[in-house]
This record gives C-alpha cells, sequence and structure tokens, in this order.
C-alpha cells in the first residue's frame, strides 16, 4: 500500500485560504509531480498530510485509515522537508544511524553507496554541510529511509547540474527496483517531466488538475512554421502561448488535433509537436489560466 | 516503541552535557578545597546539589526545540515525543541524584557539606554546632528520593518556560516575563497588608514540603505531583506545536 485520500481540505491562514476544499487521491506506487507557483499551497498540502501542520476542514486518510483518528499512517512516509531539520551539531553518520532506529526499513547499505556516489562526506556535521550538500543528505536519508511513501520538497535545493542528473537517475533506477509512492515538490518541471507519471497542479490553493501527465498532455498541441501561416491557423483557435523567432513562429493550441485540423496544417506547411509540460502549467497557473 | 527510541536519543544527546557539568563541578570542589588547604576547620558548603537543578532547569529550557524538530523530521507523532521526553527525565534525574550523593559523601571526608536533605530534614543538623553526617540507608534512601523529585520538577519548569516562549507571540512573551516579577511585587503587597495570609504561605510551604515535620517524603509527593501538573501543560501546549521556519 502507499495510498494517500485527501477530501474537501481546507487551510487558513487568518482570512487567506492556503488550501480551499483540495480532494485528490494519491495512488500507491506511483510518482506524482505536485507542481504550483511561489505560494500556490504545495508544502502546506505536504505538512498537513505529514500531520506536521493542522487542518482546518476536510479529512485526510493514508491507506484508508483516516489521521484524525490514527496517526500511525505518517509512519509509512518520509517528508523531504525544504528546510533542515535535523540536529546541526549530528554528524551524517549519526543521523542515518537515528533515521534506522524510527525508520526500521532503512538501508544503510543503500546509504552509505548513494553518500559515496554523491561524495558526502559522512563524517561531517549537518551544520557544516553547504546548501547543496544538505540536500543532498536529506535526499539519501530519504531514498533510503526505506518508508513506502516518499515525499520530496524541493529536492534539488542548491544543487548543481551534475547533482540533479544523479538524483533523478537514481531515483529512478531506486523505483524500478523497489516501487513505492512518489511524491515530488518543485520548480524545475523541465527536469521531472520525463519522472512523473501524473501531475497534480495548485494555484492559490486550490486545486486544478490531477491527472496523467499524458491525458493531461493530450488536450493541447504545439504547431510552429512561418509567421503569416501561424498566424493564420491560430485566429480561430485556443491559442494559449505564441513564441517568434525570425520569420518562425511557434503556438499551442488547447483542444484536440482532429482531422480538420491536421488538413489545415499540412495546407499551411505546419509542424505538429507534443506540448511540455512546462509550458502548459505556465498557462494553466498564469492569470489568463484556469481561475 | 518509538517512545523509548526517542526517549534512547534523548539521554544519548544529553549525556556529552552531563558529563561536561560534573567534570567542572569536580574541578569547582577540588578548586575550592586546595585553595582552603583540605581543612575542615577553613569552611563548608552546602546544598551544592542544588547546582544540579539548575543545570537541569537549564537542560529543560534547552531541551524542546531540537528534539521537536527532529521527531518532526522523522513523522513522529506529539504524542510520542510526550511521552519520550517524560520517560527521559527520569533516568537522568536518578543518576544524576545518585552521583550527587556519592560526590557529597566523599566530599565531606574532607569537609562539612551537608546537603540540602540534611539541612531540611535530618533532626541532628545544625549550623552552629559539630555536626557529622549519616549513612544511613533511610538517609541515603531519603536523600536520592528527595533529589530525583526536585530533579524532575527543575526540568519540568525549564521545559514549560522553554515551550510557553516557543508558542508566544512578542508580547505575550513580555508578559510572560514580566509575571514572575508581577507575583512577587503583588504577594509582597499582600503580605505586607495582611501579616495573616503571608504566614499562612509560609506554613503552606512548610506542610507541602515537610519541613518542620522532617518528613521528606512530603517534598517528593509535592515535587511528583507538581511534574505531573507541569507535564500536562506541556502536553496542552505541544499537541499543536508547529514547526516555526529555520
Amino acid at each position: 500500500m502507499g495510498t494517500i485520500k485527501v477530501s474537501n481540505v481546507c487551510k487558513k491562514y487568518g482570512d487567506t485560504f492556503a488550501l480551499d476544499n483540495i480532494t485528490l487521491e494519491i495512488q500507491e506506487n506511483k510518482i506524482y509531480g505536485l507542481l504550483g507557483r511561489n505560494g500556490a499551497g504545495k508544502t502546506t498540502l505536504l505538512n498537513l498530510i505529514n500531520n506536521r501542520i493542522f487542518l482546518d476542514e476536510g479529512s485526510i486518510a493514508i491507506d484508508n485509515k483516516k489521521l484524525s483518528e490514527d496517526i500511525s499512517g505518517i509512519r509509512k512516509i518520509y517528508f523531504m522537508a525544504e528546510q533542515s531539520l535535523y540536529p546541526q551539531n549530528m554528524k551524517v553518520k549519526e543521523l542515518y544511524n537515528w533515521t534506522k532506529e524510527f525508520y526500521p526499513n532503512f538501508d544503510m547499505e543503500y546509504a552509505l553507496e548513494l553518500s559515496k556516489k554523491f561524495e558526502l562526506n559522512i563524517n561531517k556535521k549537518i551544520k557544516e554541510l553547504s546548501t547543496g550538500y544538505s540536500s543532498i543528505c536529506k535526499i539519501i536519508n530519504t531514498m533510503a529511509s526505506g518508508a513506502e511513501i516518499l515525499m520530496f520538497d524541493e529536492p534539488v535545493l542548491g544543487l548543481d547540474a551534475n547533482h540533479r542528473e544523479m538524483f533523478y537517475k537514481e531515483l529512478m533506477e531506486s523505483y524500478i527496483n523497489n516501487p513505492k509512492t512518489i511524491i515530488l515538490s518543485t520548480h524545475i518541471i523541465e527536469e521531472v517531466a520525463q519522472l512523473i507519471e501524473r501531475v497534480v497542479i495548485i494555484k492559490d490553493g486550490k486545486l486544478i488538475a490531477s491527472e496523467q501527465v499524458e491525458d493531461l498532455l493530450k488536450g493541447c498541441y504545439c504547431i510552429s512554421g512561418l509567421n503569416k501561416n501561424i498566424d493564420d491557423y491560430i485566429k480561430d483557435k485556443n491559442c494559449i502561448s505564441v513564441d517568434e523567432m525570425a520569420a518562425f513562429k511557434s503556438a499551442i493550441i488547447l483542444g484536440e488535433n482532429g482531422e480538420e485540423e491536421k488538413r489545415q496544417q499540412r495546407k499551411l506547411d505546419l509542424e505538429v509537436s507534443k506540448v511540455e509540460l512546462q509550458k502548459l502549467f505556465i498557462y494553466l497557473t498564469s492569470d489568463g489560466g484556469i481561475k | 516503541m518509538r517512545s523509548y527510541k526517542l526517549a534512547k536519543y534523548n539521554i544519548k544527546s544529553i549525556l556529552k552535557g552531563i558529563i561536561i557539568y560534573y567534570a567542572l563541578f569536580i574541578c569547582v570542589i577540588t578548586g575550592i578545597e586546595l585553595i582552603g588547604g583540605f581543612s575542615i576547620e577553613n569552611g563548608s558548603s552546602s546544598g551544592l546539589e542544588f547546582s544540579s537543578a539548575i543545570f537541569l532547569f537549564v537542560l529543560g529550557l534547552n531541551s524542546f526545540r531540537e528534539t521537536f524538530y527532529f521527531t518532526q523530521a522523522n513523522n513522529i507523532p506529539r504524542m510520542d515525543y510526550f511521552k519520550a521526553t517524560a520517560i527521559s527525565i527520569f533516568p537522568i534525574a536518578l543518576a544524576m541524584s545518585i552521583f550527587d550523593v556519592i560526590i557529597n559523601r566523599v566530599h565531606n571526608l574532607i569537609s562539612v557539606s551537608p546537603t540540602m536533605y540534611d539541612m531540611a530534614y535530618y533532626n541532628s543538623f545544625s549550623f552552629k554546632g559539630p555536626w557529622t553526617q549519616s549513612n544511613s540507608i533511610q538517609t541515603l534512601f531519603g536523600t536520592i528520593t528527595f533529589l530525583f523529585a526536585l530533579y524532575i520538577v527543575a526540568f519540568g519548569i525549564g521545559l514549560l518556560i522553554t515551550m510557553i516562549y516557543y508558542k508566544c507571540n512578542k508580547i505575550m512573551k513580555i508578559i510572560v516575563s514580566l509575571s514572575p516579577v508581577a507575583v512577587s511585587a503583588i504577594y509582597g503587597q499582600m503580605v505586607y497588608y495582611n501579616h495573616d495570609f503571608g504566614q499562612g504561605v509560609a506554613i503552606f510551604i512548610d506542610n507541602i514540603l515537610g519541613i518542620s515535620t522532617k518528613n521528606s517524603y512530603m517534598a517528593v509527593i509535592t515535587f511528583i505531583c507538581l511534574f505531573i501538573i507541569l507535564m500536562m501543560f506541556v502536553y496542552l501546549l505541544v499537541r499543536k506545536a508547529v514547526i516555526k521556519k529555520v
């Protein structure tokens, strides 16, 4: 197992809704991308699921057990928070040992192997780690925790391109060898787009999408060609973005790419391609997008 | 089960501080004795174990934030954090009370150094006359239980204060900080205008600590009750505690 059911969840700070009536289901053994702009409510949602903050309304259930009735469900989750919550004087190797105490399935061998790969000095104290290595330490601890559900909140904060690449690779390898539920909350959509199966998008505390990435991208397509032809094509279409480069333009069209559209594209000599998740995300979460 | 593991973590993380404290404590006593030339006639010290109570109070003040954050990082429920904190103070307080009695007995071989228990509950103790410390089982047991109960209360007060500060905003922090001064000022005024009230309070404290009746177990019961009350407040505060932005 490793399922989470969020039902009609509301969280208010003063008069502002951080989360407004969120209902979603996290299925087991799937990789989720939790996306949203700054302050959309992603971290609030993760904190609520982990009982680190408290709900105003609604309920959250882990493996069909409501948190309000049985808190033990949170043991199945390891949540890598953005901030460092580890004792600053603790050494990395001590941290691994203590995590093993609290998560009996913690894989020490794997943690040490990852530390070697990421060149993390396990004899260093947490406070001595740079921002990047602090993230790496949290990543390794989370990945080796053996928990059924792994949650990463901005995991690549401060990581260089090499380490980011390594993290995605290791995460994928770990998932293939031992499938589990993974939630990645990040701003770097381009990098995780190939990783995630399902996407949850939050805008201003409201859920605007929770579906398969493929299904979300099916509802739109990208066309490119000469400026004049693109302008002709998009005038009676729901175009959500246009990029111009010299004599060429590319546009994202919301809607189905049917036979009539394909005929028109051939006539205007336009090329069709898949939309990038990031482009669609920008549209969905911008002021002109879904409200 | 997680509470015990967390209690183990608490004890291990406190251990280093305790070792440093005792190393300093022994050094200070030795230093005082060296200056006095190891002579009984050259002075006396009393109630040195009160410094252990202060140490545990400070430990209580410092023991909330880091441990709480660590428990949250490991998704340990707040109830388990509470249980672990309550569990971990017992062996620490017991070990420290035994250790303090041992240090005191050794110290008494070279100098007059009555414990708080000796001064408050030992019948033949007097600051004026000659005094020989009792090493009967009853006295040793009484001293250890008295110190143990005092230490857990000292820790509980420290923990509660730090949690109140953690939960409060700036204004409340100022109010909480000023409250002891306000209480003592009001009490002073009340005693000034109503002498019977002051006497009543003194008799009440005497009774709950069993000083007149020389019954240290009365103080032990009082301290344990006080510890339970303090921990009830700690529980109420920790129930809805959340991580503050680091």
